[in-house]
């Protein structure tokens, strides 16, 4: 009795791991994926960003105060200063590049990320930072017998209404109506008067603006430190591929494969709990080439 | 309203146009006859900025817009349906109109949802539709609706009556001459002759990327040498 319990807390508490790290994942393959299907940008660069939201989120705290008003500030303008910091790549550097056939795009992006990494270890230095969320996410709400971290609910509650902003956002806004055009026939939409360097430059704004807000998020629950942007960007661009490249909700599938398969395959195997994930990409593209959601490639 | 005056335009190293030239007045249907690889396209393309005359000019509203983008063509005043008619296909019907639409301070009837619905029911019959989910006649009405949502003072019809069933040709005839009686000007392509010409003042043939003939409609109704050289009717 005693053991099936432990094993229902146990899978339980794997669960919400699981799917509060899908739903970091799913901020910044949402970004990624947006970029990749509006722009045809496959941005290598994005993980730095998501690095530089981290230690934005880092700066911001220490500035404002660990508690009150410098997490939830971290949270708004790290994403907000990444989004400056893309807005002034995507003018001055790759707005020049749209024509270029995508491996060219891959070494560019990839070059952006060698630099802003140098920059990120000149800004903040090599060492390891934290911050700490305000009290009210800290510790456990106990359901029932199991102690659920609050700040794991928290993210189950931010996922979704990214989620659903995003769905408004492609939707339900003229811009959001003109990227989806935009992704399928560039040249049509300038056809129609529209200027589609500034809805390209807004696409990456809100790409660049994901990245940051996924870093700012995982910045209380893990050490903010350099090349946490290569494991994230090699984790995203296997879930876009998996999801259907450029398809928000292929997204948010794949970033609950992702998040589920390496928790509960800790449960499982914990030596090789870091396999799973990988092994559903495999098994995925076996079944789905072309990923499990319709891509806009 | 629109002169162009002696285009080159290249795709790449091959040269499509050798110096074409016409113009079309306010209020006019003007239409560009040729066979298939004349030079139709290429012209309704160099036009609208797509692919940008290497030489010589296009004046619109007697200002010179050679080698501005597209958009800016379209600001000024320019809609364009392409012959493959590119609608979006993920986007509804209505969607598809939506994104097209531009404020205007024309006080002549400015085009929007319902006015296009009013010219062609089908497209507010089908609003929630898929644009790819609509036959190729729709989507050529969705593309001209869609250009008028721009509120143009030209529009360019690349070819509007290709593939349409006779039936359906007779309708857009009459519709292209209702836009016309707004006000609005029309340049047409087309291979389709006696329907071109059934509907346009003025016509220019051309071939071989050159223009080789134009005059009113009439003049070259009585030229059977003319049509039976370039246009086989």
């Amino acid at each position: 009795m005693a053991f099936g319990q432990d094993l229902v807390g146990a899978v339980t508490s794997q669960l919400l791991v699981g799917l509060s790290r899908a739903m970091i994942l799913f901020v910044v393959s949402a970004g990624l994926s947006f970029v990749l299907g509006v722009l045809r940008v496959p941005n290598i660069a994005h993980g730095s960003l998501y690095m530089i939201g981290a230690f934005a989120a880092f700066t911001i705290t220490a500035l404002f105060g660990q508690a009150l008003p410098g997490f939830w500030l971290a949270l708004i303008l790290a994403p907000l200063a990444v989004a400056v910091v893309g807005l002034i790549l995507e003018r001055a550097l790759l707005s020049h590049l749209y024509q270029r056939e995508h491996l060219m795009l891959i070494l560019f992006t990839f070059g952006i990320m060698l630099i802003l990494n140098d920059l990120v270890k000149i800004g903040w230095g090599a060492e390891y930072r934290s911050i700490v969320p305000p009290d009210n996410l800290t510790g456990s709400l106990t359901i029932g017998d199991l102690p659920l971290p609050r700040y794991n609910l928290f993210l189950l509650i931010v996922g979704p209404i990214v989620a659903v902003a995003m769905w408004l956002f492609v939707n339900r806004t003229r811009i959001g109506k003109i990227s989806r055009a935009a992704a399928v026939d560039r040249e049509m939409v300038g056809v129609l008067g529209i200027n589609v360097s500034w809805v390209f430059a807004a696409a990456f704004v809100i790409g660049c603006f994901l990245a940051g807000l996924g870093g700012a998020l995982i910045a209380p629950t893990t050490s903010i430190t350099l090349g946490m942007d290569r494991t994230v960007i090699m984790d995203t661009f296997l879930i876009v591929t998996i999801g259907g490249l450029g398809n928000i909700w292929g997204a948010l599938i794949g970033s609950l494969i992702f998040g589920l398969t390496q928790s509960l395959g800790l449960l499982l195997w914990p030596q090789f709990a870091v396999v799973f994930p990988y092994a559903a990409v495999v098994l995925v593209l076996l079944a789905r080439p072309k990923g499990l959601l319709r891509s806009v490639w | 309203m629109l002169e162009v005056q002696g285009i080159h335009t290249f795709y790449g190293l091959s040269h499509i146009l050798f110096g074409v030239s016409l113009q079309v007045n306010p209020g006019e249907v003007v239409c560009l006859l040729g066979r298939n690889g004349a030079g139709k396209t290429t012209t309704m393309r160099s036009i609208i900025g797509l692919t940008a005359p290497a030489r010589g000019r296009i004046l619109f509203r007697d200002e010179d817009v050679t080698g501005q983008p597209p958009y800016r063509l379209a600001r000024r005043g320019i809609g364009y349906v392409p012959d493959d008619r590119r609608i979006f296909a993920d986007l509804t019907v209505a969607e598809n109109l939506e994104i097209a639409e531009r404020s205007t301070n024309k006080e002549s009837g400015r085009w929007d949802k319902e006015r296009v619905s009013e010219l062609f029911p089908v497209l507010g019959e089908k609003r929630s539709r898929k644009g790819g989910h609509l036959s190729g006649g729709e989507q050529k009405m969705l593309a001209i609706g869609r250009a008028l949502m721009g509120n143009p003072d030209l529009i360019l019809l690349d070819e509007p009556m290709e593939g349409l069933a006779p039936l359906m040709v007779r309708s857009l005839e009459e519709q292209i001459l209702r836009l016309k009686a707004t006000g609005l000007t029309v340049l047409l392509s087309e291979q389709n002759v006696v329907s071109a010409m059934r509907i346009s003042d003025r016509s220019y043939i051309i071939d071989n990327g050159q223009i080789c003939y134009h005059g009113t409609v009439k003049e070259l109704q009585a030229n059977e040498e003319v049509r039976k050289k370039y246009l086989q009717v």
